[in-house]
């Protein structure tokens, strides 16, 4: 189903406004719900407003890969686990998040683009923003897996020995 | 902090290494530990002893690593933590885990040793095996565990029968500890038919179905099979391996 006519304003946690048009929320199952329950006529009303709890800057990046895609088809395929894999991310995509790459806080700008698509409920977007994160930790080593996700060990002497002792056939 | 669901989701596009490793504090050991999923189609998990060394070699798609037994063993335990596997057999120095796919699709994980062999069917005491009746549908270890006693059986019948979605079990134990079992937990209506069947063809099998949510009844069947002779045939067996390995 196709919504020409219809536009949506987003509101940003910071309070910023983004128009876009239905066919780039209807990805989205948070904001088709929103709209959804306020009961709006897709005909009649041209505009409605949505509030999101995503910054502006987020949800700019969120618009752009939603522009982009804007014609895959829906629903979002669900994979199974024998189809599910990590190496078959688009080209744009790439290249979408290699631009992310050259900031500063590349790591929170991923983090924020996941919790967004997770937030608005994106389900390409978080499968293709999810399988980089997987890229990026894979084949690393421990040390080295805890600096990109930032996370502290609070494991015990005996906790962390006994990992260890299951890890040690894989730890390099 | 990214979501539970996140993570899972993260995990699920990692191998079984990454996924090893990936355990860095106790919140994702914790959504690790959750998850039951299985290897995804792309890789293959084997380990594989050399007749040269006592040391096995341990495959992934990405990943190549040299163990010890005894290593590799403690893996056996991380393996079922991690995944739902199909049908475990342990057969003389093989242990091949298949993880049942629909579409007849099998993943395997082999273990070799060639110098422990008699030192094998040890490692698979009473919590090893109930450990991996519940991580799996079927357990075979056609290995005589010459461990098990009469009331470890009992407690692996009992586990089975109390194991959701666990379909069946097959062991092989020294004939004395069989009959014990028989004669210690059975019914007298049961050691009639054992004792029959243990006399008759050395074998007897447990069986019993039950119903799951009203819809599927499953089977579960303790099959428990003898050895006539345990000690002659495993010298036959030690004859054989000499006879090959001198000719080799």
């Amino acid at each position: 189903r196709i919504y020409p006519l219809m536009r949506v304003t987003l509101t940003t946690s910071d309070g910023a406004s983004v128009t876009v048009s239905r066919q780039l929320t209807k990805h989205s199952g948070f904001i088709e719900k929103a709209i959804t329950d306020m009961a709006v006529d897709d005909n009649a009303v041209p505009l409605s407003a949505v509030a999101v709890d995503v910054d502006d800057a987020t949800l700019k990046l969120v618009i752009e890969w939603l522009t982009e895609h804007r014609d895959d088809a829906l629903p979002y395929p669900e994979k199974t686990d024998e189809e599910r894999r990590a190496d078959d991310i688009p080209a744009w995509d790439q290249a979408f998040v290699q631009k992310w790459d050259t900031k500063e806080d590349q790591q929170q700008t991923l983090y924020a683009v996941i919790t967004a698509a997770d937030k608005l409920d994106i389900k390409g977007l978080l499968d293709m923003t999810c399988k980089t994160l997987a890229n990026k930790i894979n084949g690393k080593t421990v040390e080295e897996m805890r600096e990109i996700l930032q996370l502290e060990c609070d494991f015990t002497e005996e906790e962390l020995a006994e990992i260890r002792k299951e890890n040690a056939w894989c730890e390099n | 902090d990214l979501p539970n669901e996140i993570i899972e989701h993260i995990f699920s596009h990692l191998d079984f290494a990454n996924r090893c490793r990936m355990r860095l504090n106790k919140r994702l050991c914790g959504i690790e530990r959750g998850m039951k999923k299985p290897l995804e189609y792309r890789e293959r998990l084997m380990i594989r002893g050399e007749r040269s060394t006592t040391d096995l070699k341990i495959w992934t798609k990405r990943h190549f690593e040299i163990v010890s037994f005894s290593q590799a063993i403690f893996l056996l335990r991380r393996f079922s933590h991690i995944f739902k596997f199909g049908t475990i057999v342990v057969d003389q120095i093989t242990i091949l885990f298949s993880l049942y796919k629909k579409r007849h699709y099998y993943y395997s994980f082999q273990c070799c040793d060639f110098r422990d062999r008699n030192n094998f069917p040890s490692h698979f005491d009473r919590s090893t095996i109930c450990h991996l009746m519940q991580s799996s549908y079927v357990v075979k270890i056609l290995r005589i565990c010459s461990s098990l006693k009469s009331e470890d059986l009992m407690h692996i019948f009992e586990s089975a029968k109390n194991t959701m979605n666990f379909c069946g079990i097959v062991l092989r134990i020294p004939r004395k500890t069989a009959r014990k079992f028989v004669n210690d937990f059975m019914g007298e209506e049961y050691k009639v038919i054992f004792q029959h069947e243990i006399l008759q063809s050395l074998t007897f099998h447990i069986t019993c179905s039950r119903k799951k949510q009203s819809y599927v009844i499953l089977l579960l069947m303790v099959n428990v099979a003898l050895f006539t002779s345990y000690c002659r045939l495993r010298k036959a067996r030690y004859g054989e391996w000499k006879r090959r390995r001198d000719s080799s």
